[in-house]
């Protein structure tokens, strides 16, 4: 085990369609510390997305070395890498992603499912956690009954409730207001001071990359600049 | 964790219920249609049975060691010395098993009258004991079966009559070879005339009572070649017979033998029927294999980004096999429901009304054993159970390849499916 969270060294993908091929990521090397709170920004089709797919194992890259918690994806096999998944990362998606056929609380304790918690206990933290996001008395709704901020916030929950070491967020407030989009980030910052949660969001929201304590840019594929936020590193 | 898994896959198999309503309803209408094809067949194959082992053969038959298959007129049970008959039938009627039995003695002849002549097989038989191990004394057509009041009466299939010229009243002579290597002649006199709708009973037997045919064949009373036994249940046959012969054995030599060794072409008809009824069986669950992978399959495109996210948060593809697997187990399970509720006023209406065959009500002649004219069903909770079964095995079979497609999704490529 690392020190580091997250540790890319030279990782490449190329995506190919026929004769066509897109370059997404050219070398990237990257390392994320325990508790950062960071932000992904660039353009579309900048390669965000790949590499919060590449740190969070959906993706794999054709060369370079991923370390996440230490552990080198490589040499995973994909039962081993949606374990590692489940037991240390959470995912928040730009669409929400939920279940349509379960409910808000359902979806909220589907990775606590996954990891084996009893009932009781998965029912006790979704609703603690539904509590502190503003949840309340949503939990018996499915997803097409709940507004898009709503679902979002019923997504992050089902990323936060295991509590992971790093939560990888592709756009999460995308689809929300202000208000609702300031909410959630205010949830995830408590999360990340009081556990030590790890954040990584790929974004294009101003008020991420604001609250952010670290800021990549991306630029076809390669880091064009990597900052402490002055804020916060003050 | 499985009850979960169980009750996620019961509400996505409800997602698109137009989708699942159509797969359910044919899968479960196929269900319904292997009920009332192992219904019909198992009620063919009893009433095959029944009807072969009704008229002239018996469920067990017992007779001298080697009398089958060339039946030597000779050749009576306990040899030239013959046996008490009453006490043979009476320890043979003592078994549990056994409904009824009575004696019968066979020989062939030419049966003539005033102008015309044919050849025709003789069976003897004690009327009043003979009638419950037959049903050829319900089959009268013209005069009246045979009494213990008419040594000289005999009946004959009425076909035979026809073709040698004769009526109820008239007289006929019947010549044979007797026991003795003399020959046996006599005038009978036709008491009734039966139709069974098999040809080769109704152009060529005659009945007699026994003593008059042991008179005719020079045999001594206590000689006789047969006794025809009725079984409660005669799925027992083959196990009645092994246990009677045992025990016969002991006072002298017999040879018991049950219907599917009496009537081989009988037992054949029996065994193919039961292969259809698996082909039928086969054919259904090629059927329903492409219904549930069809709808597996288009399951799997709709829903490509959702396998997608189960995966990113941590469901290993074996859980995501597990999970459309489980699906195809329950919509397995709620079409057999439902096939099963469609089908048991199909499997009653079959066993109480039976089905027409044709329109005329008459008989029908199938492997030389008459059938109908209602043909009734007979439930076969063997057959409904392996139609569960299999369909079951299919269902799951059917799954494995879209689940096996599904667990082999890569996540990222998966959320990127619009």
């Amino acid at each position: 085990m690392t020190g580091w969270a997250v540790e890319l060294t030279g990782v490449t993908k190329t995506y190919r369609t026929g004769p066509i091929e897109v370059p997404a990521l050219r070398g990237i090397s990257l390392r994320i510390a325990h508790g950062e709170f960071l932000a992904i920004a660039g353009s579309s089709g900048c390669g965000k997305t790949t590499l919060l797919n590449i740190i969070g194992g959906l993706d794999r890259a054709d060369s370079g070395e991923v370390l996440l918690e230490g552990h080198d994806v490589r040499l995973l096999s994909s039962g081993g890498l949606a374990r590692l998944r489940l037991q240390r990362l959470g995912f928040v998606f730009q669409a929400y992603n939920l279940l349509p056929v379960l409910t808000a609380l359902e979806n909220a304790e589907f990775t606590l499912l996954l990891q084996g918690v009893p009932a009781r206990q998965r029912r006790e933290r979704v609703l603690k956690l539904f509590s502190e996001i503003g949840l309340n008395g949503l939990e018996d709704r499915r997803p097409g009954e709940l507004s898009g901020g709503q679902q979002q916030r019923v997504a992050v929950a089902r990323a936060m409730v295991t509590e992971p070491a790093l939560i990888l967020a592709d756009e999460p407030t995308a689809n929300l207001d202000s208000v609702t989009a300031t909410a959630l980030l205010e949830v995830m910052e408590q999360l990340n001071r009081a556990h030590g949660t790890t954040f990584v969001y790929a974004t294009h929201d101003p008020q991420v990359m604001e609250r952010a304590h670290r800021l990549i840019r991306l630029h076809d594929g390669r880091i064009t600049s990597d900052v402490e936020h002055a804020r916060l590193a003050g | 964790m499985i009850a979960s898994l169980l009750r996620l896959a019961w509400r996505n198999l409800w997602y698109n219920p137009g989708r699942t309503l159509i797969a359910m309803t044919a899968i479960g209408f196929g269900y319904t249609m292997l009920l009332f094809v192992a219904c019909l067949m198992a009620g063919l194959r009893q009433q095959m049975i029944e009807s072969g082992t009704e008229l002239l053969l018996s469920d067990i038959e017992v007779h001298a060691p080697d009398y089958y298959p060339d039946r030597p007129v000779q050749l009576t049970l306990g040899g030239r010395k013959g046996t008490e008959v009453s006490a043979l039938v009476a320890t043979i009627a003592a078994d549990p098993r056994v409904r009824a039995a009575s004696p019968r003695a066979y020989a062939y002849g030419l049966v003539s009258a005033t102008h015309q002549s044919a050849g025709a097989e003789l069976l003897g038989v004690v009327p009043d004991t003979e009638q419950k191990i037959s049903v050829l004394p319900t089959r009268m057509v013209k005069g009246s079966y045979l009494t213990g009041q008419m040594p000289k009466g005999i009946v004959m299939g009425d076909a035979l009559a026809t073709t040698i010229g004769v009526e109820v009243g008239s007289e006929i002579v019947v010549l044979t070879p007797a026991a003795d290597g003399s020959m046996g002649n006599d005038l009978y006199s036709v008491a009734g005339l039966f139709h069974t709708g098999l040809e080769s009973m109704d152009r060529g037997l005659v009945v007699m009572p026994l003593a008059s045919l042991q008179e005719l064949l020079r045999l001594a009373p206590g000689r006789f070649h047969e006794v025809g036994i009725k079984l409660h249940d005669i799925t027992g046959a083959m196990g009645t017979a092994g246990a009677l012969e045992a025990q016969l054995s002991k006072t002298f030599p017999v040879r018991v033998m049950a219907w599917p060794e009496l009537a081989p072409e009988l037992d054949d008809y029996i065994q193919f029927n039961r292969r259809v009824t698996f082909i039928l069986f086969f054919i259904f669950y090629l059927l329903a294999a492409m219904g549930i992978v069809n709808t597996m399959l288009m399951a799997l495109i709709e829903r490509t980004r959702e396998f997608g996210m189960l995966m990113a948060v941590g469901m290993r593809p074996i859980e995501v096999i597990g999970l459309i697997m489980a699906e195809a187990t329950s919509l397995a399970v709620a079409s057999l429901v439902l096939g099963a509720g469609l089908g048991i006023p199909v499997l009653w209406y079959l066993q109480v009304h039976g089905l027409r065959l044709g329109g005329d009500g008459n008989t029908v002649s199938l492997a030389g054993i008459v059938v109908g004219p209602l043909w009734y069903g007979r439930q076969d909770f063997t057959a409904y159970s392996q139609a569960a079964l299999g369909l079951a095995v299919t269902a799951l079979a059917s799954a494995l390849y879209p689940a096996l497609r599904a667990a082999r999704l890569r996540p990222a490529e998966a959320l990127r499916k619009v």
